[in-house]
C-alpha cells in the first residue's frame, strides 16, 4: 500500500503529472486519507507532526489508534453508513509526545468515478493558536498557561510578544524547572508561525547518530535498519517552530550540521546528498552556560552567536518577588480540580512554609509538592502536615545554611546555580549526590527533591558514574 | 482482585477496546487485570467495566488493586506522571490486539511504542 501511495499521481491537469504525496505534503494543516473501513491510506507531514507518527509506520492502522480524537470512540463519522454531507468537529487528539490537543476535524467521503465511496479524506486543524481559557482572564495569566506577576518575570513577559513576532531564532536560558518549554510553546503560538507545527526535539535524550536522522531524517537504506525513508524533524516542523531543548548536549557533529542549516535553510538527510528547502525558525532551549561551554570549546561560538538572535534568560522562581503564593494558589485550584477534590486553600502556616521555601526545582518542584499536599490532603484545607517532609525541614534553611535537606543556592552563586569557582557539572553532582542523601537512596523520591522527572535524574546520574 | 497469589508476582492493568488496546486511556471504560508469576505465566486475570470513561478513576482503580504496570494507548502527560510518581510503570502508545500485549508483557519484550500488527 506504502509503494501505491509513493507513486500516486495527478495526472492531466499539469503539462507533466505530478506526486499527490508531495502536494498533500505541502500543505500546512494535517491531512488524512483513509480506505472504507477506516484504515490508514496516507497522512500528510503536518498530521505527522501533530500526532508524532511517521506515515509509514500509521500505513494499514485503523485511523482512531494514530488520530485518537475525543468522537473516535462511539461517534466516529467515518463508520457511518452515509457519508454524503461534509462532517466538522471540534474535538481533542492525545499525541504521542502525550499532549491533549484541540482539533477541528473536517470529513468528506472520497468516492470513485461511479460515485461509490471509498474512503474518507479528513483535514485535521490545530486549534491551539486560537484555543484560549478563561483563566487568562484572571492570575496575569498568558497564552502558553504563563503565570507570575512579578516585576522579573513581566519583563520576560512584556517582550515576549515582540520576540514572537521577529521570527528570529531565540535562545531561552533558565534553571531546570523555570517554564523554558512553555515560553518557547508560548512564542511559537504568538508568532505568524501558529498554525504550523511546533516540534519538540531534547537533544540530550538520543545518541549522535541517532538524533542526527531524528533531526534531519534518512533515506531508505542510510543505515541497518533504516528500512523506511523518513522525514526528521525539521522538515516535520516546515512552516512552524522547532525546540531544541538541552542544546548545550547537542554532539559537536551536529552542532556543525546546525550552524551549516542555519545559513541555507536546506536540510540533508542522512545518505541523501539532495537537499530540501525547510522553512523552520528555532528556538533552543538550555540551562548550561553555553558561553561558558564555548569558553571550554564544548560548544561551537558561532552556533551560539547564530542561536542567540534573541535571548531570554527565566528568573528562577526564588527570585521572583510575589509569584509563589500566586502559584500555590493557581496550581492548588488547578490540581484539586483534577483530583476531584474540594480544598479551599492552604493553612497559615503551611503557606508560611511554603512561602520560606527556596524551590530550587523552581515551578516544576512547586507543582510537585501541591501535588503531594493535595493527594495527602484530607480536609478542604492544606496544613503543614499535608506538605512533604523535606519541604517542612528545608524552609527558610537558606537564610542559615545549616541542616538543610535540599540543595538550596545561596547568594554570590550565579545565575545557573553554581558556587563561583566550581563548574556545573561539579554543583550539578553535589546536588545530585544532597539530594539521593535525603531522599536515603529512593531515585523517585530524589527526583522529586530535585524537581526533575526520573529519567532525567537517571540520565544525569549516569553521566556523572553515579549509578 | 484481592491479594497477590505470590508477592513476587506483577499485576498488569491494560486498557481495552474491542479485544485491542484502547487508543485513549482516559476514554477507556473496559480493562483487564492480569497478574504474572516470576516465570512470566500469566496466573489470573479480571474484566473491569467501568460506568463512563474517566481518567481519575482508572487512576484509582489502578492504586486500589496494586497494579505495578499499565498497558495504554495515547495517555495524557498529566496522568502519566501521576502514575510514574506514584511508582506505577507505564507502556504507552502501545497499538493491537490484547492478547499479543499481554504475550509480549508477559516476555518482558513489551516496550513503549509497539505496534503489533
Amino acid at each position: 500500500m506504502g509503494d501505491e501511495m509513493d507513486s500516486a499521481l495527478i495526472d492531466g491537469l499539469f503539462p507533466s503529472p505530478v506526486s499527490l504525496n508531495t502536494v498533500l505534503d505541502e500543505i500546512p494543516r494535517g491531512v488524512l486519507l483513509v480506505d472504507i473501513r477506516g484504515r490508514i491510506v496516507f497522512m500528510n507531514r503536518a498530521l505527522s507532526a501533530m500526532t508524532g507518527y511517521d506515515v509509514s509506520e500509521t500505513r494499514g492502522l485503523s485511523c482512531f489508534n494514530i488520530v485518537r480524537s475525543s468522537i473516535c470512540s462511539g461517534q466516529c463519522p467515518c463508520i457511518e453508513e452515509d457519508g454524503e454531507a461534509l462532517t466538522t468537529a471540534s474535538v481533542s487528539i492525545v499525541t504521542r509526545q502525550m499532549q491533549k490537543i484541540p482539533v477541528r476535524i473536517s470529513r468528506v467521503s472520497v468516492r470513485n468515478i461511479a460515485e461509490e465511496a471509498v474512503g474518507f479524506l479528513e483535514i485535521v486543524e490545530d486549534l491551539r493558536a486560537q484555543h484560549k481559557t478563561g483563566d487568562e482572564a484572571n492570575y496575569g495569566w498568558r497564552p502558553g498557561h504563563l503565570v507570575g506577576v512579578s516585576p522579573q518575570i513581566e519583563k520576560v513577559f512584556s517582550i515576549l510578544p515582540m520576540v514572537a513576532r521577529a521570527d528570529s531564532p531565540v535562545l531561552i536560558t533558565g534553571e531546570s524547572g523555570t517554564g523554558k518549554d512553555v515560553i518557547a510553546e508560548s512564542i511559537h503560538l504568538n508568532s505568524d508561525r501558529a498554525r504550523g507545527p511546533f516540534i519538540k526535539v531534547n537533544c540530550a535524550a538520543l545518541p549522535e547518530t541517532l538524533l542526527d536522522a531524528e533531526l534531519f531524517g534518512h533515506q531508505k537504506g542510510a543505515f541497518i535498519g533504516a528500512s523506511e525513508s523518513k522525514a526528521g524533524r525539521f522538515r516535520l516542523a516546515n512552516n512552524g517552530t522547532i525546540l531544541l531543548s538541552e542544546v548545550g548536549d547537542l554532539p559537536s557533529g551536529l552542532q556543525s550540521k546546525l550552524l551549516a542549516f542555519l545559513d541555507d535553510n536546506i536540510v540533508y538527510p542522512l545518505g541523501s546528498h539532495q537537499g530540501v528547502d525547510v522553512n523552520v525558525r528555532i528556538v533552543a532551549a538550555t540551562l548550561q552556560p553555553l558561553d561558558r561551554l564555548v569558553q571550554q570549546g564544548r560548544f561551537r561560538s558561532d552556533l551560539l552567536f547564530r542561536l542567540s538572535g534573541i535571548r531570554l534568560q527565566l528568573p528562577p522562581l526564588r527570585e521572583r518577588e510575589g509569584d509563589v503564593r500566586l502559584l500555590l494558589e493557581h496550581i492548588l485550584r488547578l490540581v484539586a480540580e483534577n483530583f476531584s477534590k474540594t480544598i479551599g486553600g492552604f493553612s497559615e502556616k503551611a503557606l508560611g512554609i511554603l512561602m520560606d521555601y527556596h524551590y530550587p526545582g523552581n515551578v516544576r518542584e512547586l507543582k510537585n509538592i501541591v501535588e503531594y499536599a493535595v493527594s495527602v490532603c484530607r480536609s478542604d484545607t492544606v496544613t503543614e502536615k499535608d506538605l512533604p517532609d523535606y519541604v517542612v525541614e528545608g524552609a527558610g534553611g537558606g537564610d542559615n545554611g545549616s541542616g538543610l535537606m535540599m540543595p538550596v543556592v545561596h547568594p554570590g552563586q550565579n545565575s545557573f546555580g553554581h558556587a563561583n569557582g566550581a563548574t556545573w557539572e561539579d554543583t550539578e553532582k553535589k546536588m545530585i549526590l544532597e539530594a539521593l542523601v535525603s531522599a536515603r537512596g529512593k531515585k523517585s523520591r530524589a527526583a522529586d527533591v530535585l524537581g526533575w522527572g526520573r529519567s532525567t535524574l537517571w540520565r544525569k546520574m549516569k553521566k556523572y558514574g553515579l549509578e | 482482585m484481592g491479594s497477590y497469589s505470590y508477592p513476587g508476582n506483577t499485576r498488569v492493568l491494560v486498557t481495552v477496546q474491542d479485544q485491542q488496546v484502547s487508543f485513549r486511556f482516559d476514554m477507556t471504560i473496559e480493562v483487564i487485570i492480569a497478574e504474572k508469576g516470576e516465570d512470566g505465566g500469566i496466573l489470573d486475570r479480571k474484566y473491569f467495566l467501568l460506568p463512563e470513561s474517566s481518567a481519575e478513576e482508572l487512576c484509582n482503580i489502578i492504586q486500589n488493586e496494586k497494579v505495578h504496570e499499565v498497558i495504554c494507548g495515547g495517555i495524557k502527560d498529566e496522568y502519566y506522571q501521576y502514575l510514574v510518581w506514584k511508582k506505577v510503570a507505564v507502556f504507552c502508545n502501545i497499538i493491537g490486539p490484547v492478547e499479543k500485549c499481554l504475550d509480549a508483557w508477559g516476555r518482558g519484550v513489551l516496550v513503549d511504542d509497539t505496534i503489533f500488527r
